[in-house]
């Protein structure tokens, strides 16, 4: 399976202060790769600088082998979930996906797609205001799912989620993978995790400390969260 | 299963869509839509009120037409504040991230952003002015044929144009600035407290005041020609957008 996300050296600083280092992974088709750390350790910082919204100091993060700010089809390519709804929350949920399927020349009909698959479209007509944290993360995924893109990204999707929700995404993230698609998502939650990826990649004070498959980087442990908490104590780095 | 992703848009077809992104964007923000309906309101409520203080019959044509646009020198403010909602409520809930995954080349939506304001703010313009003048000529029981339809339509369209130019003067502004609040402070302070004082003293290098020159029907004394105004508005504007397209095109989001 072909790599559709790749990381290669990617370092970021802030100030004289190193926020990412040498990051390098990478993410294939019909897989879902886990990204995983502590609150603060460079995931989300990580994910911006692959969607363009943040630049590296040195490295850099591909698409398909591009760079994300040189894509004229970003959203066949790549859909993306950061935090939040991403929409304004005076707009309809409606009324959002249509401006960005506008961006990409998508027909209206295909939001309607979008907003039946996430089963939001009895909400498309209310406010943004009035969703749900969980409403406003499916907003997000029909957001990323627009243009059948060939890989997903998502920031913490499912922090805050209730059980229910939080099945409901590991359940549509799988369905996603099997469909082909790279799915890359970032959490802290590492029991959560377990259940949903293939790979995981493990970051820690910005710095890659394991990455392989599920199995492999809980080796010699009883969980992946042990793996976890081993790899980013604080002990772990003396 | 994902679908098959064929050879990339042209540069031109990806900028249409942007263009059309931002343009929906605006339209179903329901902000635009309060803002303009009051500034449409006031505006015929000062018209009104403006016209109301001259006797009928009792002033000439072009003092009628300046009566007119008098009501837009005020209510121009919504226009400006118009500029500041659209650059500024990118940056609620997030949306700035969703635009620019979208429209990942900066440069490009910065510019459909421009685009899509500028026409919506000018076609605003045309008719808020149109009425504005209309309501005087109304309530002064002056006819169009007296005082020229063509003057008429020049003053109308000069106004239009400068109101768009200045909406989207202001929408680099909250570019740079990214809050509501502060940007529209500055503009508000500069445009009730400041161009009033300075305009007394003539100061026709700021774009307010060179552009009365082109919307009022008697032109000032020692006011520059049309096309000075002019070149003084777009410089106004062109440095404001230049710098939101340079400040937008390096910053982290």
């Amino acid at each position: 399976m072909a790599p559709v996300l790749t990381f290669n050296r990617v370092t970021k600083t802030r100030g004289s202060r190193e926020i990412l280092t040498d990051i390098t992974f990478e993410a294939r088709s019909g897989r879902v790769t886990g990204f995983a750390g502590p609150n603060g350790a460079g995931k989300s910082s990580t994910l911006r600088i692959l969607l363009g919204l943040d630049r590296a100091t040195s490295g850099h993060a591909l698409v398909a082998g591009q760079r994300f700010a040189s894509l004229r089809d970003p959203l066949r390519r790549v859909g993306a979930v950061l935090d939040g709804s991403g929409a304004h929350r005076s707009r309809t949920g409606r009324a959002h996906l249509r401006w960005i399927a506008r961006s990409a020349g998508i027909a209206d009909a295909r939001v309607e797609e979008v907003l039946e698959l996430t089963e939001i479209a009895d909400a498309g007509n209310r406010r943004v205001a009035a969703y749900s944290l969980g409403m406003g993360r499916r907003l997000g995924l029909a957001v990323a799912l627009l243009g059948e893109p060939a890989a997903l990204v998502l920031d913490e999707p499912i922090n805050g989620l209730d059980p229910e929700g939080i099945a409901w995404v590991r359940t549509f993230l799988r369905q996603q993978a099997r469909e082909g698609r790279a799915v890359l998502l970032s959490s802290h939650a590492m029991g959560e995790l377990a259940e949903t990826v293939d790979d995981v990649v493990v970051i820690h004070h910005g710095r890659i400390v394991a990455d392989g498959a599920l199995a492999e980087v809980a080796g010699g442990h009883h969980s992946l969260e042990d793996a976890f908490f081993a790899l980013t104590s604080d002990r772990a780095d003396r | 299963m994902t679908a098959a992703v064929g050879p990339p848009r042209t540069r031109g077809r990806a900028f249409i869509g942007a263009v059309r992104a931002e343009a929906s964007k605006l339209w179903s923000l329901p902000a635009t839509w309060l803002l303009l309906a009051a500034t449409l309101a006031l505006t015929i409520a000062l018209s009104v009120a403006f016209a109301a203080s001259v006797r009928s019959g009792a002033t000439s044509a072009a003092r009628t037409l300046d009566l007119g646009v008098l009501a837009v020198t005020w209510t121009q403010c919504g226009f400006f504040l118009l500029g500041v909602i659209a650059a500024t409520s990118e940056h609620v809930g997030g949306q700035v991230r969703t635009t620019l995954v979208a429209i990942p080349d900066r440069i490009a939506q910065r510019l459909a952003a421009t685009a899509a304001l500028g026409l919506m703010s000018f076609a605003a313009g045309v008719v808020t002015v149109a009425v504005s003048i209309t309501v005087a000529l109304l309530a002064t029981g002056t006819a169009v044929g007296d005082v020229g339809l063509t003057l008429v339509l020049r003053l109308t369209f000069s106004a239009a144009g400068y109101l768009a130019l200045m909406t989207v003067l202001s929408s680099a502004l909250g570019v740079l600035v990214r809050r509501a609040v502060p940007t529209a402070a500055v503009l508000l302070v500069y445009l009730l407290i400041l161009s009033p004082i300075l305009q007394d003293q003539r100061w026709y290098l700021l774009p307010d005041i060179a552009s009365y020159t082109l919307w009022f029907a008697t032109v000032p004394d020692g006011a520059p020609p049309a096309l000075t105004a002019w070149l003084v508005i777009a410089a106004w504007t062109l440095v404001f957008l230049l710098s939101s397209v340079v400040a937008a095109n390096r910053r982290d989001t």
